[in-house]
């Protein structure tokens, strides 16, 4: 695997879960984050599973990457990248915990056949 | 995660090696609070042997560029690699401050500066 492709696949994992250890388990006892990952020949699919709050991606604000310097707020660029660095990104809460799903499409499709 | 730093023509190089994440960006926004003041307020950051930065890094970077800004001086990155180049740029950092490619051209970019504003200072 490529290094920039490593380097998205840290970055959305590192993200994921600061989040939930800040806001998912926030007012809670700790609690376990699972994580899997599929690799087929076009896709790694990270899975990251916890029980804490549950959390609407889709939902959170999006950050004005065109602020001025005195108007930048100082949070909200962790999800921005784990939509920046994946190609899809889905979300479901159930009675078997939060589910946050992570595609990453592998670089250099033609090299992989 | 490493933290060096040298003196160099008033201006602070402070060189970061490693991972900048949620565990260890307080570390620098600590060291770097504590070493930006009224005598030393241009900063660049050596970003060269950075492998990793989430964005605890980037809001540690924004902490920083805050204070030396608020001094009267400013801060400057230096020698991001690629996929840190790519997070500053999407996230819009580099419209709000400086980015070289090396820690020379970025001090070249302060005593210019310096220079500048010492013949702004004789024409007065």
């Amino acid at each position: 695997m490529d290094k920039p492709t490593l380097y998205d696949l840290k970055l959305a994992v590192d993200e994921a879960c600061t989040n939930i250890i800040i806001h998912g388990y926030s007012g809670m006892n700790p609690g376990s984050i699972i994580l899997s990952i599929e690799i087929d020949p076009i896709n790694i699919v990270l899975t990251i599973t916890d029980f804490g709050h549950p959390f609407e991606p889709s939902e959170a604000a999006i950050p004005d990457v065109q602020a001025g310097l005195d108007d930048r707020p100082m949070g909200g660029f962790g999800l921005f990248f784990i939509y920046q660095s994946m190609d899809l990104v889905e979300y479901e809460t159930n009675e078997d915990g939060n589910c946050l799903s992570l595609t990453k499409r592998i670089q250099n499709l033609e090299q992989t056949y | 995660m490493q933290i060096k730093d040298r003196m160099e023509n008033q201006t602070r190089i402070v060189a970061i090696a490693g991972n900048v994440d949620a565990l260890t960006a307080g570390e620098v926004t600590q060291y770097l609070s504590g070493r930006i003041n009224a005598e030393t307020k241009q900063i660049i950051l050596d970003l060269s042997q950075v492998d990793f930065m989430s964005s605890a890094g980037l809001r540690m970077i924004l902490t920083a560029l805050k204070a030396s800004r608020q001094l009267g001086g400013d801060l400057y990155l230096a020698g991001a690699q690629s996929s840190l180049e790519k997070m500053l740029k999407v996230s819009g950092f580099t419209s709000i401050l400086k980015a070289f490619p090396t820690v020379e051209a970025a001090a070249v970019e302060f005593s210019n500066q310096d220079h500048g504003a010492a013949q702004s200072n004789e024409s007065k």
